[in-house]
């Protein structure tokens, strides 16, 4: 009577138990399987192409573009400068976002007052509010916020309302009747069981964020990755336009890992990953 | 997604109507009061009336069309790679495990990132700003085609089974039937992107369009026009999106996710 | 000198908003219940038990007559009570562990040791021990069950309010769950109140079952059980007296059970 079901489940389903280091050997060889095509096509670049071509300058010319840009001293504060950017737009982006979702999904009075001017702003391409912005506050880091948070918003703004609206009424009811203050009600309950919507939310709004400050930083010149894009377009330099490319690739690539390994992190006791 | 607020909020309603009155009045009322901050910001008449006179002149309408001739271009191409790329990652095992990662490595590239590089090969023409839709567009439809390729039941497998199939016949009667859904799906959620990133596209690709036209505005210091253009786009997205939830309701109507 | 009741209605009603408009649940209905008992609120399914249930926990607001729990109205949520949900899937936090989901009512209020005290005694009652660092979602749904009951429990209340908190759970399950209840009401004295659709399980716990009949809902009987205690799963349910109560409320559902 008294076992538990799912209890805590054995480290290796099956009988047969090998040695992580086998696996950990397994998945390394998968995934250079993968990268493969990839590592091919570059050594193949590598070789035929010529280190003087104006369109398809070969990786080593990328590398060196990229060493010559951070002596000059312009990548790195260029990719702090972005990150700051993105990190600051997305953590305001979600408070308003969980506010203001928050309020939405628990009034419906409000819903309906809001809602529909809400979905309008929605539909405008977050891109389109950059020369916007650009006018009426000016090219400044305010400007260059808002129009982050103005993409970012949406994301987290829906899915918090969503999460709202599917909070069982068993939990609040729970809730209230174990006498909990607003405050504890707010913590304890609400908060962690909307926090699966919410990171949803932060998950698709982080890359909108990262191609609305590139676009911000190329259309105004702002210091940032995108600036030094453009810059590099502009002089006609391949190389470090591929370079700077595989920059910014890796930068989306390690903001959605960081943020994944959070999300699996503080999911974990939920049991939800 | 998209309707989410709007299902929540019921149709239009008489509060929202009040609302929304209410907060364009304010603006109205404080740029005419000189109450706000910001010289650039146009009253809403004065946006209402450029907006009128641009559609007469034709102006917006010409970038409208180009703008919209470049996504549907771009998405057609994305929505046929796509399901290429979809169905081979997702029925052949060997494609899967040599491609998947270097895939999985690029998906991530901002599109705009990729702009740059697009105009250096191509310049600042209508090539690049295809191929910038293409590279950000085909992603949802290889995606969701993999999906739908894995969620296909087993159960209907060995319904081929039993029923004796050819190989070609299991690929032509059940198993492409059963993944297209997921397919199309996701060309739907492609066309949303096309559109946007076009603008994109204009505004530091190929100086045309509706995203030309933004920028031009802005840096011709014409508040007016510009805010024109931004509605003009905004209105530009739900109309494309409701053509394409009534084309498509009617193509597919054995489609469940796609009947709404 | 008589003895003040644990709860008392008063020409209770009670309305609730339905599609339609609104519609009476509960009317005009009268009861009283001694402190320590254990009464079971019987009765077909809409008929109303879990929304009489849910007036005297304060969860929903009657329109007329009075509700009063040891002397005080009942408005909203009264200390000194607690409630036992039906779904524990969704009463608990699964973000916690079960020690944490049964401190979650008293934490703050209490001193730590004496609240790691409180929590450990009600973890024991529901003889939890084992999984106290384990994680709601990964027990079974009678497990899950028991710790929402230690939930209520660490609260110590003097009224244990419960809404049909053994209907998801399998034969086997419900019957342990019955019988830890029966220990627990034995060992803290507490009054009971219990919503149940399963006469065989009213009758097994109770001292009085409460009859509920009709549309809106009134008493329609309210039957004494006297059997011995502590009740037993095998002798209590072989005695002529279990048998006649059984048989009596068979009857009184017979109805609605070929309906």
């Amino acid at each position: 009577m008294m076992t538990a079901v799912n209890a805590p489940a054995p480290a290796v389903a099956g009988g047969k138990e090998r040695p992580w280091i086998f696996h950990a050997a397994d998945n390394v060889w998968s995934a250079l399987q993968g990268l493969l095509p990839l590592i091919a096509l570059l050594l193949l670049w590598q070789m035929l192409g010529d280190s003087r071509s104006p369109y398809f300058p070969p990786p080593s010319t990328w590398a060196a573009a990229l060493i010559d840009r951070t002596n000059s001293g312009d990548l790195i504060p260029a990719v702090l400068v972005t990150l700051q950017s993105v990190a600051a737009a997305l953590i305001l982006a979600t408070s308003l976002g969980v506010g203001i979702g928050g309020l939405i999904g628990a009034s419906p009075a409000l819903a309906r007052c809001l809602g529909p001017t809400l979905e309008f702003l929605r539909t405008l391409p977050p891109p389109t509010i950059v020369p916007v912005a650009a006018l009426i506050i000016g090219v400044n880091e305010t400007m260059k916020l808002f129009v982050i948070v103005f993409a970012a918003l949406w994301p987290v703004l829906l899915n918090t309302t969503l999460g709202v609206r599917s909070l069982h009424p068993t939990l609040l009811e729970a809730a209230r009747s174990l006498q909990l203050g607003v405050v504890a009600r707010m913590t304890k309950i609400f908060l962690p069981a909307l926090l699966p919507s919410i990171l949803t939310g932060v998950r698709v709004a982080a890359p909108l964020a990262i191609i609305v400050s590139l676009l911000a930083e190329m259309l105004t010149l702002m210091p940032g990755l995108g600036a030094l894009l453009l810059m590099a377009q502009r002089n006609f330099n391949a190389a470090e336009v591929f370079g700077l490319l595989t920059v910014v690739g890796s930068f989306g690539f390690i903001l959605n890992a960081a943020l994944a390994a959070f999300e699996s992190w503080a999911l974990m006791p939920q049991g939800r990953t | 997604m998209r309707s989410m607020l709007r299902r929540a909020g019921g149709a239009l309603n008489l509060s929202a109507l009040a609302t929304a009155l209410v907060l364009l009045v304010a603006w109205e009322v404080g740029v005419r009061a000189a109450a706000t901050r910001f010289e650039f910001l146009p009253a809403p008449t004065e946006i209402g009336q450029t907006l009128y006179g641009a559609i007469r002149s034709g102006q917006i309408i010409g970038d409208a069309v180009h703008t919209v001739a470049c996504a549907l271009a771009g998405w057609a191409i994305a929505s046929m790679l796509g399901a290429a790329i979809g169905f081979a990652l997702a029925f052949s095992p060997t494609v899967h495990r040599f491609f998947n990662t270097s895939l999985e490595l690029l998906r991530p590239l901002p599109a705009v990132a990729f702009v740059p590089v697009a105009v250096l090969l191509f310049g600042f023409t209508v090539y690049t700003e295809i191929t910038v839709i293409v590279f950000a567009s085909v992603w949802p439809v290889i995606v969701n085609t993999v999906a739908g390729a894995r969620a296909i039941h087993p159960r209907l497998l060995d319904t081929a089974a039993t029923l004796h199939l050819s190989r070609t016949q299991r690929l032509g009667r059940l198993v492409l039937p059963a993944v297209l859904p997921s397919t199309i799906v996701g060309a739907r959620v492609s066309l949303g992107l096309a559109l946007v990133v076009a603008v994109i596209a204009e505004m530091v690709g190929n100086p045309a369009g509706l995203g030309w036209g933004l920028v031009a505005a802005q840096e011709a210091l014409q508040p007016g026009l510009m805010f024109g253009y931004l509605v003009a786009t905004g209105a530009l997205g739900v109309l494309l999106n409701a053509c394409l939830r009534l084309t498509f309701a009617r193509l597919f109507p054995g489609i469940r996710e796609i009947q709404q | 000198m008589t003895i003040q009741p644990a709860f008392q209605c008063e020409r209770l009603c009670i309305d609730l908003p339905g599609a339609p408009g609104v519609r009476r649940i509960i009317e005009d209905l009268d009861l009283e219940v001694g402190r320590g008992q254990f009464v079971s609120i019987l009765g077909g399914s809409g008929t109303g038990k879990t929304t009489l249930l849910r007036a005297l926990a304060g969860l929903t607001s009657h329109s007329s007559g009075r509700a009063v729990y040891e002397g005080r109205e009942v408005r909203s949520p009264v200390p000194g009570m607690a409630m036992v949900f039906q779904d524990y899937a969704h009463a608990l936090l699964m973000w916690r562990t079960v020690r944490r989901n049964v401190a979650l009512g008293v934490e703050g209020r209490l001193r730590n040791g004496e609240l790691d005290q409180k929590v450990q005694n009600a973890i024991r009652m529901v003889g939890l021990e084992r999984f106290r660092d384990e994680y709601p979602w990964r027990l079974s749904g009678g497990m899950q069950q028991r710790v929402q009951i230690a939930r209520a429990l660490a609260m110590e209340p003097s009224a244990l309010l419960m809404d049909e908190p053994f209907g998801a759970l399998d034969a086997m399950t419900k019957a342990s769950l019955q019988d830890q209840l029966l220990a627990v009401q034995a060992e803290t004295g507490a009054t009971v109140l219990f919503v149940t659709h399963d006469i065989e399980e009213a009758i097994y716990l109770s001292n009085t079952i409460i009859l509920l009949k009709g549309s809106p809902a009134h008493i329609a009987r309210r039957i004494t059980v006297d059997l011995p205690r502590p009740r037993d799963q095998i002798v209590t349910k072989e005695l002529p007296e279990y048998l006649r109560l059984r048989h009596q409320l068979f009857e009184a559902f017979r109805h609605e059970i070929h309906a």
